[in-house]
């Protein structure tokens, strides 16, 4: 307990949680978007996110060996970014089109097990490309700190931060400010009603997974350049608790979904004060538990009935 | 006809009795290769999955020394590598189906403690012989399985190296993490008993998960406790994250870790400056001249290669020893005979020489400290002076 009292040590593991509770919300999103339109889960978004994160590695590997990265290093960054975008938005257009479509009015429980069909196929096919082996993403920009007495912060979680929320930001507005993301809520609440008003429901479908996986990519990049280690599992764990925080939010749920995310983040960092470190995961799903037991639908589940 | 039809089955029951008189004989039975077959050496490693970088080089390894054999007494030698995924149920099925196979003679393997275990009390229901590069664990050769080797070091002999150093370098707040792991944790277990003898304290020990990226929550903690080393006992993929998160929560203290952070590429490479001055317990160097020729053929030599290509080496000494040609042209191979063949063999292999005490552990002690330098713009695992 006495760590929890000392402001400085609360002030960094804040910071910490904070890094990878937006990168869980980001993953989050996805989840939730599509859970939202579909009611299903599609258990492949954390190879999707993997996908991204190798469409990242790939560009920023081609730019630093030809020496663009240490000319343009910014740009060079935003051009992995495009890229994993890129990839991973096509991806999820397919998979919906070819493993999630014709499945659409089956049963739930058969789309559910297409899409960890499609998940372990994904694992495999990334893994006999890279023949296994773990994959560094390379160093483009120093990273710098800030240090004030004790604390010391990295600028690459300020930047994690920050362009998590501008991301979600941006989501935000496209939902609930534009044609369609009006759309996109009308086919949420009634999929045939939607159609009968003239939205090309496939259409917004297809929209949905892109947006999700888009910003799947953004997240699997941002892993990449600040853990610099990827490999074709990485998709599995973050997939997992991702999901997690969309449930703790309330799947369906855009603002839950963010919400979970960072809640989660930072009862992992500061439950690890309380705790031995090897409790992290106890912690993390220990409070899912306790959150669906008292509220069933997740923190945000009633609080908001538009469901996207 | 009738009398012919007697006479018929007499010959056969007593050309049965002839069969082991003939040869010689077995307790344990005998692998038949029957004339034009292949010798089969089995290899059970994770070629697939979180650590398929150190199955593949293990696998490497055997295979150069399968492919450089060729032939034993005219008959071709090939290995049948098989994954494991490092591990439990998966290994049983492989050790099951390998050691059904009747044309082989023994297996190099299994990668991972918690593979070797449940596997080699299959191999002893069968009495088929297992050399494994990699398992470490202490319980594989306390258990008392005659078929079971190794040609690595056990986590005793590692974690002794590793404490008499810091004991040598006198360390006193050390943190101790683990990976949850059978292997990490029984490495964090002795490394903290040895220190604990010699009137040394731990601070603390914490495990993570395998798999993990984010150690910033737990170092923050441990930053606070403001430790001179942190040992680690667990593999690359985590170790060198926690190398690379230490400088970055701004963690002053020296990193030192096992054999699974021994990898140029996976540690050294991909952690950057951040893992200059880490220290990692390892066997001695192999063979210059070996290591020139495996890095002809499969590129930078790493982890267990070596130790698999003397695995594969003994093996194969064994059979050619033991086998015994027929007049048919088939192999015979007497199991027990090749077990005690491997049990008391003086092989002089690339890791050094190798002879095997009463409970299939390697003799002598193995294990010396690494540092990663950087000189001359290159950066590598240097030996320390004993």
């Amino acid at each position: 307990m006495e760590y929890l009292l000392n402001p400085e040590i609360l002030t960094a593991q804040i910071i910490n949680g904070l890094t990878i509770g937006g990168i869980y919300a980001l993953i989050a999103l996805g989840y939730t978007l599509v859970y939202g339109i579909l009611f299903m889960i599609n258990f492949a978004h954390g190879e999707i996110f993997m996908f991204g994160s190798f469409g990242g590695f790939a560009v920023l590997t081609l730019l630093s060996n030809n020496g663009f990265s240490t000319t343009h290093p910014t740009l060079s960054i935003l051009c992995a970014f495009a890229a994993a975008i890129l990839i991973s938005s096509a991806l999820g257009a397919i998979l919906e089109r070819v493993a999630y479509r014709p499945l659409r009015d089956a049963p739930r429980l058969s789309p559910l097990i297409s899409a960890i069909g499609v998940s372990i196929f994904l694992q495999n096919a990334m893994m006999l490309f890279t023949r296994g082996r773990m994959q560094v993403y390379p160093d483009i920009i120093p990273e710098n700190f800030i240090e004030i007495g004790w604390l010391s912060i990295s600028c690459f979680q300020i930047s994690i931060i920050l362009g998590c929320l501008l991301l979600m930001t941006g989501l935000y507005i496209f939902i609930y400010k534009t044609k369609t993301g009006k759309a996109m809520r009308a086919v949420a609440e009634n999929r045939e009603a939607a159609s009968l008003m003239g939205i090309d429901v496939n259409r917004i479908i297809t929209i949905t997974f892109i947006i999700g996986s888009a910003l799947a990519a953004a997240a699997g990049v941002m892993v990449g350049i600040y853990y610099t280690q990827i490999n074709h599992m990485m998709g599995f764990i973050p997939g997992i608790k991702a999901f997690t925080a969309a449930v703790l939010g309330g799947i369906g749920n855009v603002p839950g979904a963010m919400l979970g995310g960072f809640f989660l983040g930072l009862a992992e960092a500061l439950g690890v004060l309380v705790m031995p470190a090897q409790y992290k995961d106890l912690i993390a799903f220990g409070l899912l538990i306790l959150v669906l037991i008292i509220r069933p639908k997740g923190i945000m589940g009633e609080v908001v009935s538009e469901r996207v | 006809m009738k009398n012919k039809y007697q006479w018929y089955c007499l010959l056969v029951i007593m050309s049965l009795f002839f069969i082991p008189l003939s040869g010689y004989a077995d307790e344990w039975g005998f692998i038949t290769i029957p004339n034009g077959k292949p010798i089969r050496i089995g290899l059970g490693s994770m070629l697939s999955g979180d650590y398929a970088s150190m199955g593949i080089d293990i696998k490497n390894g055997a295979e150069m020394a399968v492919l450089e054999k060729k032939s034993i007494l005219g008959h071709p030698v090939i290995l049948q590598a098989e994954d494991d995924g490092c591990g439990g149920p998966t290994s049983v099925a492989i050790a099951e189906k390998m050691c059904n196979n009747p044309l082989l003679v023994g297996v190099v393997g299994y990668m991972c403690s918690g593979g070797s275990k449940p596997a080699s009390d299959v191999h002893n229901k069968y009495k088929v012989l297992m050399i494994s590069p990699s398992s470490t664990a202490m319980e594989l050769t306390s258990r008392g399985i005659p078929v079971f080797f190794r040609t690595c070091w056990n986590d005793a002999t590692q974690a002794r190296c590793a404490a008499d150093f810091v004991i040598k370098k006198k360390w006193k707040k050390i943190v101790v993490l683990h990976d949850k792991s059978d292997y990490g944790q029984s490495l964090a277990h002795d490394f903290t008993n040895h220190i604990s003898k010699n009137g040394l304290k731990i601070l603390a020990t914490e495990g993570l998960t395998r798999g993990d990226k984010d150690f910033a929550p737990i170092l923050t903690k441990i930053k606070f406790m403001r430790p001179e080393l942190i040992y680690f006992g667990g593999m690359a993929a985590e170790g060198v994250l926690l190398a690379r998160q230490m400088k970055r929560v701004g963690i002053r203290a020296y990193f030192m870790s096992d054999d699974g952070c021994y990898t140029a590429k996976d540690f050294i490479q991909a952690g950057g400056r951040a893992t200059n001055g880490c220290y990692v317990t390892y066997a001695k160097k192999p063979d210059a001249q070996w290591v020139k020729r495996f890095e002809s053929c499969y590129g930078p030599c790493q982890t267990f290669s070596p130790q698999a290509y003397d695995a594969t080496n003994i093996l194969l000494e064994a059979v050619t020893q033991v086998a015994k040609k027929q007049t048919d042209g088939s192999l015979i191979i007497g199991k027990k005979a090749l077990r005690d063949k491997v049990a008391g063999i003086q092989y002089k292999g690339i890791t050094g020489k190798i002879a095997f005490n009463s409970h299939g552990d390697r003799t002598g002690s193995v294990v010396v400290i690494y540092k990663v330098v950087e000189e001359n713009g290159k950066r590598f695992f240097k030996q320390l002076p004993l």
